[in-house]
Parts: structure tokens; sequence; C-alpha cells
């Protein structure tokens, strides 16, 4: 059900334009579910969408954890992803604990995740809860 | 699992209303010169259920209004500050912003946040001009330290460490440090457990917690109870930083790796000052009923709340059981008692369980009328302050049951007639000093069953009706009236829509619109509402309703081919009179019982019925109490005793005079059920 990913190399990655890198993306596209709540992969861009509250996490882990295990084998050389939030409808406090663990669990992996498109709302929260040191510094970056 | 809290939001609605109802009623009864204790913890603990049911469903508002409102009722109940009357009215009108700030979650009503502001304002000028005075005794009595006792801020440092449960249980940690920053300078820092492998992670468990440091005037205490409702005590930690602690407390902005803090922290943890505990009343009343908190075990809710709409729903069911039990035991009759005993046997039986369960289902809506007069206290005391009258309000029969739905239509019309009574009836005191009475009057609301009926008396201690001003106004308004007219005659007149004999038109009342209403609303709960006066000793206005209006006692009565149910208690006796015992005086049928002479109503004249028995002698009278009266009731025969559900007559067909509904019966007819006291009003009117 899951597609082995087809890495975009690094160096385009941090030489290119992000719009550049979603196209190379479009090419190993892969939708995990239907639209209403779907994580997608464009590249080493990944998208998240759909609802992060209490009563969707347990969808996203599954797919997280793909992400995880597709970018370790895909491309052992980088260190950067990026993770568009631009697609999250709603999240709460399990979400947030979710996604800060995914990406320390990347990180010893040896990937830094940068969380970019944060919904206002999103963002309130994040510094609200105390969590807006883990969540990267580019988080104002537009991937279009 | 579902974290919506919204599906809570009714229990809390319903709780706070519960909550400010107590709280009105205590600072209404409480005596500002020499406050029971208990009853200020009550309001304290009152207004500390709101905040924390609020703050948990985040309605900031109300929180924060809450919140100012606790400050100075702790400091009351602590004894800092001495409580005055103007602190109760200050609650008092804080009370009521929060009602409205509730009225605007739950119904989406207008808020008027100045009013809010206004209330807040006032307990922050009290609490801040005692807050001067007290500074002022302090500061000659301790050294004073480097401008923190001149603010009264002081450095905290918070661990908060919730539960694994946290989001399981649904709770929502924004509010609470909405309302720690409303409170001062607030930093946070979370720090969460990571696993090494992602794969072991369990999203729905909580790893994380929080390390927070807040500048702010607000006690130790205060800090632990925004924390009430969520965290155990061994889950939040507080301390107060020492100004020399203060550089080394206040945690780094890069944090360690998390995993590395929560095994040195332990070690490296400053020693907790001695934690303040939760009091007593605070365990009981957060422990079963809080929200988002898990029930501690063994521990048994004693109620529950269910939607009038399921249990109108169990009353429907109930009804159509009654007559589904009352058709077979009419279809059991036919078959001999003999050979079939068992069938009758287990009809019996059946009749018995039918009667226990609508006994019990009916008590469900069964409630008792203080929740209307709870509120009549709170209307006095305001009304009588605007007037610039002294009225005390005496309330009798306050456990008086009543079904629900006569409760809730019956509290605009009661409101009415107390706000006439204090309007209108009581003297201001200088004219009841000039007439020989004490200067606070007395307004009585009196609550009682009697027969089958409740029974709800205003009465006051006033100037009574003004028989010939009523008499004029009713003139000018164009009623047909004349001076021979009873007295009773002349206090229905100001039922009349638009009537009025106020002088000037007030915010009170005197434009008229208030009797009529209360007549039509207590006529529409198949009540009737009548008044007695006396000039200069007062007023009564007696309204009477039916007790339930669902399933009634009756006996069937036949009038020629028609049959009536007559609730049973309404009935004192029946008996068969001798010739003797019928009378005609000036036309009118008496019926001597006992050496009284008892009015005869026919009900075949009243209801137009042919082939009925006309000679009482050969009929059955019926004794019945029409609302204190008796009077005697002519039927040709008594059949048997029902349980009855009520139909209304009003959806199904029209209103029919002299009935209180109608009933389908074993054999599938359609029976009237009279309304004896309106009957007997019919049967007067036809005179």
């Amino acid at each position: 059900m899951f597609c082995r990913l087809g890495m975009v190399p690094v160096n385009m990655i941090l030489t290119r334009s992000l719009c550049m890198v979603q196209k190379a993306g479009n090419q190993t596209m892969t939708d995990y579910q239907e639209d209403s709540m779907k994580t997608e992969l464009t590249g080493v861009a990944t998208n998240l969408s759909g609802d992060w509250t209490m009563s969707g996490i347990s969808n996203q882990v599954p797919l997280l954890m793909a992400i995880s295990s597709g970018i370790g084998g895909g491309i052992p050389q980088t260190n950067r992803l990026v993770v568009d939030c631009s697609g999250i409808k709603q999240i709460d406090m399990s979400g947030l604990q979710l996604l800060y663990v995914w990406v320390q669990c990347l990180q010893i992996k040896g990937l830094r995740a940068e969380l970019v498109n944060l919904s206002d709302c999103m963002r309130s929260t994040v510094q609200k809860v105390g969590l807006h040191q883990f969540l990267g510094p580019s988080q104002d970056t537009v991937i279009s | 699992m579902s974290a919506d809290l919204s599906q809570f939001f009714q229990v809390f609605f319903e709780e706070s209303a519960e909550h400010l109802a107590e709280m009105e009623r205590i600072l209404l009864s409480i005596d500002p010169h020499a406050p029971d204790e208990e009853e200020l913890h009550a309001v304290f603990r009152a207004a500390h259920s709101i905040k924390g049911g609020a703050a948990t469903f985040g309605f900031s508002d109300m929180t924060s209004t809450t919140h100012t409102l606790e400050s100075l009722l702790d400091r009351v109940r602590h004894h800092e500050l001495g409580l005055t009357a103007e602190m109760v009215d200050a609650f008092l009108e804080t009370k009521d912003a929060i009602a409205m700030l509730l009225a605007g979650h739950r119904d989406q009503a207008p808020v008027d946040l100045a009013v809010v502001e206004s209330a807040c304002g006032k307990l922050r000028s009290i609490e801040g001009g005692s807050l001067a005075a007290v500074q002022i005794v302090g500061t000659a009595a301790v050294e004073p330290d480097a401008g923190s006792v001149a603010t009264g801020e002081k450095e905290y440092r918070i661990l908060f460490r919730p539960p694994a449960d946290l989001f399981i249980r649904g709770v929502r940690v924004e509010p609470l440090f909405e309302e720690l920053a409303s409170l001062g300078e607030l930093s946070i820092t979370a720090q969460v457990a990571v696993p090494e492998d992602f794969a072991t992670y369990e999203p729905e468990q909580c790893c994380l917690s929080w390390e927070m440091v807040l500048n702010s005037t607000s006690s130790l205490e205060e800090l632990y109870d925004i924390f009430m409702f969520v965290a155990d005590e061994d889950e939040i930690e507080i301390q107060v930083i020492e100004p020399a602690l203060k550089q080394a407390a206040v945690p780094s902005c890069g944090l360690e790796p998390s995993e590395q803090k929560h095994t040195s922290k332990a070690a490296e943890a400053p020693p907790t000052l001695e934690s303040p505990g939760r009091r007593l009343y605070d365990r009981d009343e957060t422990a079963p009923n809080a929200f988002g908190r898990r029930p501690a075990d063994g521990t048994e809710a004693t109620s529950i709340r269910v939607g009038v709409s399921k249990v109108d729903q169990l009353i429907n069911q109930m009804g159509e059981l009654v007559i589904t039990q009352a058709m077979l035991a009419q279809t059991a009759q036919q078959f001999d008692p003999v050979l079939y005993e068992s069938l009758h046997r287990g009809m019996a039986l059946l009749q018995r369980n039918t009667r226990d369960l609508q006994e019990s289902v009916m008590s469900i809506r069964m409630m008792p009328i203080s929740f209307i007069f709870s509120r009549f206290p709170r209307l006095v005391h305001d009304l009588a302050a605007k007037l610039g009258k002294q009225a005390e309000l005496k309330l009798v029969g306050e456990t008086t049951e009543l079904d629900k739905g006569l409760i809730e239509k019956l509290a605009d019309p009661l409101t009415h007639l107390v706000r006439n009574s204090l309007d209108h009836g009581i003297e201001s005191p200088e004219e009841r000093r000039l007439a020989g009475k004490q200067p606070g009057g007395t307004i009585t609301l009196r609550a009682a069953q009697t027969g089958g009926r409740i029974v709800i008396e205003v009465i006051d201690d006033g100037a009574g009706l003004n028989r010939s001003r009523i008499l004029q106004k009713a003139l000018e308004n164009g009623l047909s009236v004349s001076d021979e007219m009873a007295d009773e005659e002349v206090w229905q007149l100001i039922f009349a829509p638009g009537f009025s004999t106020a002088e000037k038109v007030t915010d009170v009342s005197g434009r008229g619109v208030g009797m009529d209403v209360v007549m039509k609303n207590v006529q529409a709960l198949g009540g009737r509402v009548s008044i007695s006066s006396e000039s200069g000793k007062g007023s009564r206005v007696l309204v009477s309703l039916p007790l339930t209006l669902a399933i009634l006692d009756g006996l069937s009565v036949r009038v020629g081919d028609e049959i009536f149910i007559v609730p049973l208690n309404s009935i004192i006796e029946s008996l068969q009179p001798q010739p003797d015992d019928i009378n005609t005086v000036s036309g009118n049928t008496t019926v001597r019982v006992r050496g009284e002479y008892l009015p005869l109503l026919r009900l075949s004249e009243v209801y137009r019925i042919r082939e009925a028995e006309e000679r009482p002698e050969h009929a059955v009278v019926m004794i019945v109490d029409a609302e204190g009266e008796q009077v005697a009731l002519l039927v040709d025969e008594l059949l048997n005793q029902h349980q009855v559900v009520i139909k209304s007559l009003e959806k199904n067909y029209r209103k029919v005079d002299g009935t209180a509904g109608a009933t389908i019966m074993g054999d599938g007819h359609v029976a009237l059920i009279l309304d004896v006291g309106d009957l007997v009003h019919l049967w007067r009117k036809g005179l």
C-alpha cells in the first residue's frame, strides 16, 4: 500500500527553489487516504493535512512512520526535511506532541525537520503551550 | 476517542446556573455584620466551581470575571477583609454579570460587556481600597523589601506534570495557561519525554510536562486553584522563588534534552515549599463531578442528568401503557373469573405494577416549587430598594412539588404578581406608619397541594385594591361596570387587557400589560386566578393549577349516554338523596347534606345532554370540592375508577369549557375529564 519513495537528491533541495522541489516531488506523489485526512509526500518536502486532534491522530501515526522510514532509507545524505503544515485543519495538544516527538525522532536519525506554513491558530497554540523552541526557526517559510 | 468538550457544555451550563442560584440565595440571606463562616465558604465554593468549569471549557470571559469575584471572596472568608453591605451588593451584581455571560455562551444571548466591566470594577475598587489599607498597616509593622512589598508581586516557579491520560480525559490545558497569563507575566516551557523509537510511541498518552515562571500578585493558593480541575496534588508543584534564588531558579531558554531533564530533575530541583494542599471542601466538590477529572475508585454518582425530552418520551409511553392496560382489563372482564382465575390474577398484578410504574415515572418530572420561589428574595430585595420601600418576603411550602412543565411556565406570572404586590400593594414606610402599620411590609408566597391541584398564593399586607379607583378606571376604559358589582367581580376587572390604575407608568409596572398576561398564562396551564382584597389590610392572589399534565386517577360517571371522568381527588363523597333533601330556592336546586344546603349542578344542563335522569332522588349526587367550595354534581350512574391519561383537547379538537381534557377509555371511547372548578365557573355564568 505504501510506495517506496523516489527522493530528490539533497543538493537539489538545497539549491533549487521550493517550487522546483514540488515539481520534482510530483513525480512520486503518493496519496495514502482520502482528501479529508491525508499526509502527502512531495519529494523531501512533506505536506501534512487533516485532523490532528485526539480524534484523528491515530490515523496520522502510520503515515509519519512511513515518511520517517522512507526518508531515512531514500536519502541518507540529507539532513533537512521541510514539513508543510498548511493543510492541517485542526490540531490540539495531542497533535502537537505527536509532531514534536516525530521531529525529535527524525533528529535522532540525523534528519532536521523544519515545520513551515503554520496557520495562525496553530502558531498561537504552539506559543501558548511553550513548544515554540522546538518547532524550528523557519515557520514563516512559504512553499508556493 | 473524541476529545470534544462541547458535549459537556450543557452539564456545565446547568451546574453553573445552580451554583449562581445558590450564591444568590446565600448572599441575600447573609448578615454582613455577622456573616456565617460556612455560608461564606459556600459562596466561594460556588464561584470557584464556576471558574474551574469555565476555564476547562475555554470560556475565558467567565473565568476572569469569576476570578475577580473569587479573589475578594477569598479575602473575606479568610478574615483579611470584613464583609460589608456594599460588598454583598457588588457580589450580587457580579453574579448577575456572570449569569449574563453564561447566557451568552449557552443561548447566544447578547452580553453587555459594560455591565460586566462595571461589576468587576466595583470588586476591584473594593479590594483595591482595602488592600491599600492593609498595606499601610503592613508597612508600619514590616521592613519594606526592595519594592516587592509595594506591588505585592512574587515570582513563582510552577512545575506541571500532568498524568498520561490527560488527552484521553479531554482536558484542555490552553485555558489554564491563559488564566495564568492573565495573572501576570508568564513564561512557559514545555518538555516532552521522547521515546527512542517512534514505533513505540503511543499518541494518546501525554508525555508532556511544563515548567513555568510567573510574576504575579496572586497568592499561592490561587495558583493551585487554577489547576484544581485538571491535576492532582502530586502533579502540580508551585514554589515561591526567593529573590536570592531567582537567578538560579529561572529556567534557561535553551532546554536540555528532555530525557535528561526527567532523570535529573528530582535531584536538582530546589526544595519545594510545603504545599498548602486542598481544603476538605475542595476534595469533596471536585472529586466525582469535576469536568475532565477521573472519578475516584468506588465513587458512585447519586444522580444523573437526563434530557427532558427523554423523560417526556417515557411519560408518553407510560400513558400508552396505561391505556393498553385499561383495554386489557376491560376485555378480561368478559371472561369467567372462576374459569380464568390466573388471567384475572395476572390482570390484577399488571394493574398494580402499571400503577407503581406510573407513579415512579411521574415523580421524575416533579420538581419542588423552590425552583421558582428562590428567585423572589433577590427580586424583592432589589425592587424594594428601587422603590424606597421596606418589604420582607416569606416563603411557605417551598418543597411542594409540581410538574416541571408547569414550573417553567409559572415563573413569569408569579414574577408579575410579586412585582405588583410590592409596587402597588405595599405602601411606603411613611404611609404605613400613618396607617398604624409597621414600616416594613410583608409579602407571603405560599404553595400547597390541595386535592388534585396546586394552589399558590401571593399575599401582601399592603393597602389592598382600591375599589372605587378600579371602577372609575374601568369606566374610563369603556368597560361595563356598576357600583352594585360584588367585590369579586370588581377585582376581576384588573385582568382586562390594558387595565392599570397606576398614577404613572414606571419600568416596574403601570403599563397595564401585567395581570391579563398572568391570567392568560395561568389559563393556558389549565389554571385559574382569583383575587381577594380588603382595603387597608392587603390582597391575596390565588393561582390554582392542576397537579400534573399527564395522568390522573378518576371516577367514570354516566350522564345520559355520555361518560365523564371526575378527578378522584375532587370527590368528597357520593350519595343518593332522599326527596326531602332536595329544595328549590329562587329557581336554584339545592341538596341538603348533613344539615348543609349545597347547590346542585346538573351536568346534563351544562352540556345539554338528553335522556339524562332529571330527578335527583333517582340519580347519584357527587359532592365535589371546587377550590374550597362544595358543590353537588348530579350524574346518572357511577361506573368505575380509572387511571386516565390526559389528552389535550385543544391540540386535537378545541377547548371545551369545564373540562381538563379528554381520555381514551379501555373500550376505545373518548371521555371528557371534568375540571370541577372551571365547571362551577361555567355553570354560574349560565345561571
